[in-house]
């Protein structure tokens, strides 16, 4: 869920600050995903040098509260974007494709099962009274995968 | 609507975070939470008070470095309405496939972050729109792909 200060939304993909072109056109597919169109490789490149403490830091909700201690977790979707934001079918940086029929929807892989996906823009108010527009990529699975620990399991997940 | 997306004037960003794995911004939920008729390409996925950060934006949600992540709550119903075409995808380069119904969808949600007496609520009153193609269906990949 993204939002944004309603009075300062932009559209501008252009100058190729991401993505060799437009067959890999990685900042549209970004922009459409809600993903900010507006950055450079300068910048990533910058913020990348703390990613690695980033991502460490990061972490799921306790998965025990929702499926109890058997749980194991889904591994990634192996495509995505390289860190040059191309669109890739392996090694990617970030494991996401567009929530859109044609792309792979799912963010986990060794799955099998049901899916839903989309991309959803609006305004949001907020009870201070500060208005937004909003972007909201949701999806869920639900059926087999194939865990972290190499074993079939069944199990519901959102993509928030 | 146009895309939102410059990320200098970027508020707020609820994530559930990416996991060590890579896993992206994706979270085990309660069964009860996802109501599905793949068939029609209906369903409805619905949740409250979901824990989530809020990064503040794109950028250090995946990057890091920039403002100190908020705890926050979100709650949320998405509902896919089925009304549009039946497709068969399969993807022999991304190793994908499976048959879907596209559709129109809707959400309504609140969010706000921990400690804080603001809450954030989309707009029933204000029209919204759908990036690309939403869907429901069956799908397999991975080593479920062939």
């Amino acid at each position: 869920m993204k939002l944004w200060e309603a009075r300062f939304v932009t559209i501008d993909t252009n100058g190729g600050v991401m993505g060799p072109g437009p067959e890999h056109d990685g900042s549209r597919l970004l922009a459409g995903m809600g993903f900010p169109a507006r950055f450079s490789r300068r910048q990533l490149l910058r913020r990348g040098a703390v990613a690695v403490g980033g991502l460490a830091g990061l972490g799921l909700i306790d998965p025990n509260v929702v499926l109890g201690s058997a749980f194991a977790p889904p591994a990634p979707i192996p495509g995505g974007f390289d860190t040059s934001f191309n669109i890739v079918p392996e090694g990617a940086f970030i494991h996401v494709l567009a929530p859109s029929v044609g792309s792979e929807m799912s963010s986990i892989t060794d799955f099998n099962g049901v899916i839903g996906a989309s991309e959803t823009q609006g305004s949001a108010v907020g009870t201070d009274g500060s208005t937004y527009d909003f972007d909201c990529d949701m999806r869920f699975m639900r059926g087999v995968y194939v865990g972290l620990d190499g074993r079939n399991h069944n199990a519901s997940f959102a993509f928030i | 609507m146009g895309h939102v997306g410059d990320i200098g004037h970027q508020s707020h960003d609820f994530e559930p975070g990416i996991a060590p794995s890579g896993l992206f911004w994706t979270i085990p939920i309660t069964p009860s939470a996802i109501d599905v008729d793949p068939g029609r390409g209906q369903a409805r996925l619905h949740a409250n008070n979901v824990a989530v950060t809020d990064y503040h934006d794109f950028i250090n949600a995946v990057f890091g470095g920039g403002p100190t992540p908020i705890p926050s709550h979100v709650s949320f119903d998405v509902r896919w309405s089925g009304d549009g075409d039946r497709q068969e995808i399969r993807d022999e380069k991304f190793g994908f496939t499976g048959h879907y119904v596209t559709g129109s969808t809707t959400i309504s949600f609140s969010a706000s972050n921990d400690g804080v007496g603001v809450i954030y609520r989309s707009d029933p009153s204000a029209a919204q729109t759908n990036v690309g193609s939403p869907g429901v269906g069956h799908e397999r990949n991975g080593v479920f792909f062939n």
